[in-house]
């Protein structure tokens, strides 16, 4: 097997083939390596790749092996992530001037259990300043680029993680998702990711951005891979109060299985308002395939509240960022890109009455959204993003009057998920006019992440978008 | 929005944040708060809010499904 072939291989497969001592974590590493370092630049995907470091664990792994001392599932499997996951005594970016020579006293949580579970980090992966943004411009870092197409944007804010899995240029990686920035990064790159439920995974160690909406997830190129990681990550930890006790169920156990009888809701209302038709074809035709896999399609009317969970989501970020950022607003101003300034100075004219309402209203809303979209089906299926991949010249608009109304529009399908603190995954259905792949994605109850895979594995083998892959 | 209101904005962010920005970096991001709160203020209207905002982990888990419970 050639290095672009191992390259190719799916996180879920390398990890078997290394466990098996097919392939080794050697073999694995160089090929992730090389890729990284052949094509990051082409893309501005890649902010740091410690080859020396991944290579020498990589060794460490394979011997381990050869003793048959398995660490955990992800065994020897090299893996790179989004810049803001604290590593003591390296660097962590979060893709801004100002962080750019920050190191962390303490390693993320999820990262120490990537590690007990045997995997490898091998590079840090550009991103959105701060991860407040969803298009994947940065003015501070420079850009990256959609690996279908280096002109258009690869959605952020998680931009440097979709292209890199996309691109095969590593086989999964963490994202963040307060707005969207897991599953419009991954819709807009062809490729899958999941934002769990609010409090299923700890945030201990990440780089915040809004204590109330920020959630960790992975980006894969399948939905078994997705669940893979997810299980690693999941659970209760001591260092971040917010994480729920709940035990975690086996992710993987409905991966394969049926999904007839499962009842999928389809918006009537609010999720398909303003969506472009190459945008809803695709989307519209995922359903048709679910149908035939024997899923039933139900209708569902979306409570009237629905309309104004974008908007409260992006109240409740822009406030909590301001107030995480207020320091370096008033020191360093310049240092930020206008865009990210742009919209931390919303935060800072924010009314805390109005924040206040915010927060409050999300039990009540949420609690109406439940009653009134699961009492009658087990997901929602809906559109990521309700447009075409856009160019990067197209929607880079820094400061200009109506940048931020062009924001909320794009969020427009993600945003609210996060007002609700509901589990959603992104999955691959297919690719619009200009040639750039859309997704679809599905939302479940509080904590049901498990059904999400389940329906998404389903369509993922009744169709083929996931094994395509940008030429590069 | 007049001039006098952007001053007005600027000069309010320069005391109550100590933040001291030029008037045109303030507008967008002025206009865009003013809309959001406009939002929130609405959705909010008649509601009762007395329910503390750190009740909604407690509401995420209440209302997962049976098969997810702990």
């Amino acid at each position: 097997m050639s290095a672009d072939d191992i390259a190719r291989l799916s996180l879920t497969e390398v990890a078997r083939l290394i466990r098996k001592r097919k392939i080794s974590s050697v073999e694995a590493t160089e090929a992730s390596v090389g890729r990284l370092e052949r094509y990051g630049a082409r893309f501005n995907c890649v902010v740091e790749i410690d080859a020396e470091g991944a290579l020498k664990a990589a060794r460490k792994a394979d011997r381990e092996l050869a003793r048959r001392q398995a660490r955990g599932p992800l065994h020897g499997v090299p893996l790179a992530h989004k810049d803001m996951y604290y590593r003591k005594g390296r660097v962590s970016g979060c893709g801004s001037r100002i962080r750019a020579s920050f190191v962390p006293d303490h390693t993320a949580t999820v990262l120490q259990r990537l590690d007990a579970a045997g995997a490898l980090d091998i590079a840090r992966l550009n991103m959105v300043e701060f991860a407040l943004g969803i298009t994947g411009h940065n003015e501070i870092t420079g850009d990256v680029r959609n690996p279908w197409n280096p002109k258009h944007l690869p959605g952020g804010s998680s931009s440097g993680s979709a292209v890199s899995v996309a691109a095969r240029l590593t086989y999964g990686s963490l994202g963040s998702d307060t707005g969207g920035s897991i599953r419009f990064p991954a819709s807009c790159c062809g490729i899958v990711g999941i934002k769990p439920t609010y409090s299923r995974v700890s945030r201990f160690g990440a780089m915040p951005l809004s204590f109330s909406c920020d959630t960790v997830g992975p980006l894969t190129r399948t939905v078994a891979d997705a669940a893979l990681i997810l299980q690693v990550l999941a659970g209760r930890d001591a260092n971040d109060p917010t994480s729920s006790a709940r035990s975690v169920p086996n992710y993987s156990a409905g991966i394969g299985k049926s999904i007839r009888g499962l009842k999928i809701g389809v918006p009537e209302t609010y999720f398909y308002e303003g969506i472009d038709a190459a945008v809803e074809k695709p989307v519209r035709e995922s359903l048709d395939v679910l149908r035939r896999l024997g899923a039933k399609l139900l209708p569902v009317a979306m409570p009237a509240a629905i309309g104004a969970t974008n908007t409260l989501t992006s109240m409740i970020i822009v406030a909590e960022a301001a107030a995480i950022h207020s320091r370096w607003l008033r020191d360093r101003p310049d240092d930020y890109g206008t865009q990210t300034r742009g919209r931390m100075l919303m935060g800072l004219f924010c009314p805390a009455t109005r924040y206040l309402e915010a927060l409050n209203l999300r039990g009540r809303l949420l609690a109406g959204f439940v009653e009134s979209v699961f009492r009658k089906c087990d997901v929602l299926h809906t559109p990521v993003l309700p447009v075409e991949v856009p160019t990067l010249a197209e929607t880079d608009l820094k400061a200009n009057p109506g940048f931020l109304k062009y924001v909320g529009r794009m969020g427009h399908c993600t945003r609210p998920v996060n007002y609700l603190g509901l589990p959603a995954i992104t999955v691959p259905c297919g690719f619009t006019q200009n040639g750039l792949p859309t997704g679809f994605q599905m939302v479940g109850r509080p904590f049901d992440e498990a059904t999400l895979f389940r329906a998404a594995s389903a369509y993922e083998r009744a169709t083929d978008w996931h094994t395509r892959e940008p030429a590069l | 929005m007049t001039r006098d209101d952007v001053e007005m904005a600027r000069a309010w962010l320069k005391r109550e944040q100590g933040i001291d920005l030029d008037n045109g970096s303030l507008l967008d991001p002025w206009e865009g708060s003013a809309r959001m709160g406009e939002v929130t203020r609405r959705a909010a209207e008649g509601l009762p809010l007395e329910a503390e905002p750190s009740a909604f982990t407690a509401a995420l888990e209440a209302l997962a499904p049976k098969g997810a419970r702990r």
